[in-house]
């Protein structure tokens, strides 16, 4: 018993924010990697989020579809995203931070005025074109309702507000979360 | 999977209280009208995260 529970205490040392995004960033590689991805409008997206000349670019998408575009916008140029304070947030801030996103740690429940002004300022620092976000109805919903947040944002800083949706055919859906949250998996075509 | 992009629009720098909830409601019209789309597209046939 003492010596389960002393593994137990060695797992949780472990398990620090750190070591858990190293293995939820692999995972999110691994998992991702086998997606195959189909951009209807792949003109407006070549010219708004991959054009410089378009300058800065807030994007707006639902909170189901977080963790793929997450991925998916890894590749993109200079780009920050708002993260929430909770424990949650922490690990998410870390896995963010290893996919190469600025973080902005707030949430409409607690340090979004903070954390909205740190977006702008970050969008309004260069003249280089950055991409921020965060799910427009995040954290907690309701679902495919808008917050004002990221157009606040948009407004500020002078940046255009994209919106972005997608689904697919393979795809985990988690049908007991407040927005059904989607997580695309392996596509053979 | 497919990703969608919709139209951009920019909010004027003075925008006032009922101007910004315009922009949010055509915000939300927009992600909301793509968001059915593609999953209409992929044989969902009723959107499987709407707002109740």
């Amino acid at each position: 018993m003492l010596r389960e529970n002393g593994m137990r205490i060695r797992l949780k040392k472990l398990a620090t924010p750190s070591v858990v995004s190293w293995a939820l960033t692999t995972v999110v590689r691994l998992w991702f990697g086998t997606v195959r991805v189909q951009i209807l409008n792949r003109a407006r997206f070549e010219r708004f989020a991959l054009d410089p000349a378009s300058g800065n670019i807030v994007a707006g998408a639902w909170h189901r579809n977080a963790v793929f575009l997450f991925y998916f916008f890894r590749t993109l140029g200079p780009r920050g995203v708002m993260i929430s304070r909770s424990k949650d947030g922490d690990i998410v801030a870390h896995v963010a931070r290893r996919f190469g996103y600025t973080t902005m740690r707030g949430s409409s429940s607690r340090g979004g005025a903070r954390a909205l002004q740190q977006m702008i300022a970050y969008m309004q620092e260069t003249h280089e074109k950055r991409l921020c976000g965060t799910p427009v109805d995040g954290p907690r919903g309701p679902a495919r309702i808008v917050k004002k947040g990221m157009l606040a944002v948009a407004k500020e800083a002078g940046a255009l507000f994209v919106p972005i949706a997608c689904s697919g055919t393979r795809v985990l859906t988690f049908h007991k979360a407040w927005d059904k949250s989607m997580i695309h998996c392996h596509s053979v075509k | 999977m497919i990703i969608d992009f919709g139209e951009p629009f920019r909010i004027a720098a003075d925008a006032d209280d009922a101007e910004m909830e315009i922009m949010r409601l055509r915000a939300e019209q927009s992600l909301n009208d793509m968001t059915d789309n593609l999953d209409r597209i992929c044989g969902y046939a009723v959107s499987m995260s709407k707002a109740k």
